[in-house]
């Protein structure tokens, strides 16, 4: 027997062939599964990027929009198209305003008329009686 | 103190201009009394039309529709309509000074007395003047008093004669029968 053979090996040679199987994948998965601290500083690399990355996204739709609107004859448009809404809106109001008050001195008008109607008739009406009485007596 | 100047200056014009332009169309003005007895009455109606709200009210007439066709004839020739109605609970709740401060109005060369009922039995009084002018009739007032209401009416502008018959006619009311008697009183 070698004495320069460590200790292990002594005994592979006394196991049988499954018992060093057994041994090699024990400690293979020893290795596989032992803990490994993560390198120093990955965690502030990560955040880094991530908020790199966030940024990048908001300053690009951002830019579009500039973009977009540092187009003259679309921000023309667009002004256009709100002040054409506005007008249109104060114009129907206006109108309803308009149509509200026209109805309202209409129907003014027609109450007078059928008072100045009424009155004018029961006038008529002891006109007519009185004449009536003066041709009996 | 230089800056309330021209705030006098508009206050006053503004109460020159209120003042001013009631009595502009209306022929005869309506007393304090009279307009004071809406706080006592039942119902009230009070109606003001000048010129242009007679001409914005005529727009929105159905030409179609009986009532504001001849509405439209009758006012298309008018500079105001005015109407002031009370009607009360109880009888003597108003005194007929307001209406004799009214009929004093009615006294002028241009005024005619038309019609006038006095009704002892009912207690109705109504007179109808008219406005000549150039032979033309260019205003009507109506004056109708009962016990339980007064009825004040002051139609300003061009009349046709044909038209205040024709009133009684209308808007729902019997057409009048005859030919209305001058001065006749009971």
């Amino acid at each position: 027997m070698n004495p320069e053979l460590p200790q292990q090996e002594l005994r592979r040679n006394e196991m049988t062939a499954p018992e060093i199987a057994d041994i090699s994948l024990d400690a293979l998965l020893r290795r596989t599964l032992q803990r490994e601290d993560a390198p120093a500083g990955f965690a502030e690399r990560v955040l880094a990027e991530a908020t790199r990355r966030q940024a990048g996204a908001s300053s690009a739709s951002a830019s579009a929009r500039r973009r977009t609107f540092a187009m003259p004859g679309l921000r023309f448009a667009a002004a256009a198209a709100v002040l054409v809404a506005a007008s249109v809106g104060v114009r129907y109001h206006a109108e309803q305003q308009e149509r509200a008050q026209g109805e309202a001195a209409r129907n003014k008008v027609m109450l007078a008329l059928r008072i100045t109607s009424n009155k004018l008739h029961q006038v008529q009406m002891h006109v007519s009686q009185m004449s009536t009485d003066d041709s009996t007596n | 103190m230089f800056h309330k100047l021209p705030l006098k200056i508009a206050t006053a014009v503004l109460a020159a201009t209120s003042i001013a332009l009631p009595a502009g169309a209306q022929d005869i003005k309506f007393p304090v009394s009279l307009e004071n007895l809406a706080a006592k009455a039942k119902e009230t109606v009070d109606v003001t039309l000048d010129g242009p709200m007679l001409k914005w009210a005529s727009k929105f007439m159905d030409k179609d529709k009986e009532d504001d066709a001849e509405a439209k004839r009758i006012i298309q020739n008018l500079k105001g309509i005015y109407v002031r109605s009370y009607e009360f609970e109880k009888e003597g709740e108003y005194s007929l000074s307001v209406v004799e401060e009214i009929r004093s109005q009615l006294q002028g060369p241009v005024w005619q007395h038309m019609v006038g009922v006095r009704s002892k039995k009912e207690g109705d009084n109504a007179d109808v003047y008219v406005k000549m002018e150039n032979g033309q009739v260019n205003g009507l007032v109506v004056i109708a008093a009962d016990p339980h209401e007064l009825t004040i009416v002051n139609l300003v502008g061009l009349i046709d004669p044909d038209q205040i018959s024709g009133l009684s006619g209308e808007f729902g009311i019997p057409k009048m029968t005859g030919k209305p008697h001058a001065q006749k009183g009971k």
